[in-house]
């Protein structure tokens, strides 16, 4: 078999999330991951019994929890089950997607529930993310997304003027997005008219990094049901979403390594243009026709946008401005406000994949794209630099 | 007259969920004298003092905002709630600013170089924060809310003896004559009677 060819097609057969908050009082984390469950089980009209094996996971010790994935037995219905409990940082959510496709996929399992979760209320996430260190590299400190390097790249580019408008204007149509979406958590009710407000009264975090360009802190659980060809064929409850392909570029330096003289190829471009090129897909403007995109603050969405989608010089720009990136674009990005609406650290990276596959399904709700979506990509990013994308397609066709 | 009070509120004119109208009512229901509904400056959406002056309800309602106050921290949020004559600046849920208590207190400091700090809150997201409830704060400790969803309501409030006029309440939490309560807490929500003897102890 060649690498990358999988050894049997897969499909997402069943989709649950929570709803998506700063906080949910109301919920311990058992009662939470149980609640994503309950939906993904309702979803694809299966019960726990059609369920071959458990994939949890979430940023463990974010939430100050030991080995959650033991707590948490009954409320996934792990209990005598097997399992596999996977953290790689914000992409978490994305890994567990690809994990428990290639155990689908190699024959491991016929059927994987994979469930992504994080309750952020109950840790303290910046002490942690801040508190890394690494002698090894003479990193001391961290400060996970909390940078502006990347606002201060584009300026230097394209000019303060431009960036910062459209790093706004980017922000404002997240929210857009999210006010359509009654599961995100931060649904703000911008209008563009504000724009230029926002831009002053926001408060400044790092640089031109304003607070209302970041991302939430969130709550909340996703899960995902897997199959295999064979089972699709006998039938579901939903359309099945199939995976194509998915690439996980991965660098083990930090940031303080990677500024040399020269800049080195972003994971983001390095992942894409494998994926790409391993599919025969040439444009991916054109060929996508959305985008769910991991994207910790407007910068990075734009700057990330420009990675993945192997665009040069301003035409990143260019298409925001011409709002080629709204619902009713040529490419929509991120339906459901992003991670700019709603972050939930361990669930974030799966809600993408797992919105990109409710567009296919054309079960979206209120942020469903007009246009009918066939093939769809997802992203998912964390730190030390871990980029993962999946495509995602209506038919099995390829 | 025995007035239950809430503080820290938020509505859709930043990032609440519910209107100003829901936030009134739902206070109402709560059995509330009082509301202070204080968004984000940051966030604010235009004709936010209209709309809470269309508020239709028996509340009393206050005008405020939450402002954002740039300091060593980075920014820090002090509610400045308006009376007809009188103003009320209260320092924002401490435990937020995520510092050690004595660089807190350091920043209390600071920030009351710009406002005349009234208060200090004694709660984030309505649970009480012991750790700022004490006399090296030298101001009067409030407990609020911050409410921004339904669920986010009636947790912690204050009660105070005051007539039903904003500017007699304002000048009661300036001079401390008040008490905070807190949702399911029995012993330290005092009856009306309790009020009394602290009022006039």
């Amino acid at each position: 078999m060649k690498k990358h060819e999988k050894n049997r097609n897969v499909a997402i057969i069943g989709i649950g999330q929570t709803t998506l908050s700063s906080h949910k009082e109301d919920q311990n984390q058992v009662e939470m991951v149980a609640e994503a469950v309950r939906n993904v089980l309702a979803d694809a009209n299966m019960t726990l019994d059609d369920i071959d094996c458990i994939v949890h996971g979430n940023m463990e010790l974010f939430e100050m929890q030991f080995q959650p994935d033991m707590w948490h037995a009954l409320g996934c219905g792990s209990y005598g089950k097997e399992e596999y409990r996977i953290t790689t940082g914000g992409t978490v959510g994305a890994t567990l997607v690809c994990a428990s496709d290639s155990l689908v996929a190699s024959g491991q399992y016929d059927t994987v529930l994979c469930l992504g979760f994080e309750k952020l209320q109950e840790g303290n996430t910046t002490g942690g993310i801040t508190n890394m260190a690494d002698p090894l590299w003479f990193r001391n400190l961290q400060t996970g997304a909390l940078t502006s390097t990347t606002a201060t790249e584009m300026i230097k580019e394209f000019g303060k003027d431009r960036v910062l408008r459209a790093a706004m204007k980017y922000r404002i149509m997240m929210d857009k997005h999210a006010m359509l979406n009654e599961r995100a958590h931060r649904r703000l009710g911008l209008e563009y008219d504000q724009l230029e407000t926002l831009m002053e009264t926001s408060p400044q975090l790092v640089g031109e990094l304003r607070l209302i360009h970041m991302c939430s802190q969130s709550d909340g659980a996703c899960a995902m049901i897997l199959t295999h060809e064979d089972r699709v064929k006998k039938g579901t409850a939903k359309p099945p979403v199939w995976i194509r392909d998915h690439e996980t570029s991965h660098r083990g330096e930090n940031m303080s390594n990677l500024y040399g003289a020269q800049k080195p190829k972003s994971t983001h471009r390095d992942c894409a243009e494998r994926l790409f090129k391993r599919n025969g897909i040439t444009n991916p403007l054109e060929y996508f026709d959305v985008f769910e995109m991991y994207d910790p603050s407007a910068y990075w969405g734009l700057d990330w946008l420009r990675e993945f989608l192997l665009l040069k010089d301003d035409a990143v720009l260019k298409l925001m401005e011409a709002g080629e990136f709204d619902l009713d674009g040529k490419l929509p990005v991120n339906p459901s406000g992003g991670v700019i609406a709603s972050n939930p650290i361990g669930a974030t990276a799966m809600l993408r994949p797992a919105e990109a596959a409710l567009q296919i399904r054309g079960d979206a709700g209120g942020h469903q794209i007009k246009k009918e979506v066939r093939h769809a990509l997802a992203s998912g990013f964390g730190g030390t630099l871990w980029t993962v994308m999946l495509m995602l397609e209506k038919e099995l066709n390829w | 007259m025995i007035l239950k009070g809430q503080l820290h509120t938020h509505t859709t004119f930043s990032d609440g969920a519910l209107t100003p109208q829901e936030t009134a009512d739902t206070y109402a229901r709560l059995g509330y004298d009082f509301i202070a509904i204080t968004d984000h400056d940051h966030l604010l959406k235009p004709s936010y003092g209209d709309a809470i002056g269309r508020i239709d309800t028996r509340l009393l309602v206050f005008t405020g905002i939450e402002l954002t106050v740039h300091c060593r921290k980075g920014y820090v949020h002090v509610s400045r709630i308006e009376g007809d004559k009188e103003v009320l600046h209260i320092f924002n849920h401490p435990a937020d600013v995520d510092v050690s208590l004595k660089d807190c207190i350091r920043i209390i400091g600071e920030v009351a170089e710009q406002y005349p700090i009234d208060a200090v809150e004694i709660t984030t997201h309505g649970f009480y924060t012991p750790q700022f409830d004490i006399p090296e704060i030298p101001y009067p400790k409030v407990a609020a809310d911050d409410s921004h969803t339904l669920l986010g309501c009636g947790r912690g409030w204050i009660e105070l003896e005051a007539p039903l006029d904003r500017d007699e309440i304002i000048r009661a939490v300036k001079q401390g004559r008040f008490m905070n309560c807190f949702a399911g807490d029995k012993a330290r929500r005092k009856s009306a009677a309790d009020l009394r003897l602290i009022r006039f102890a």
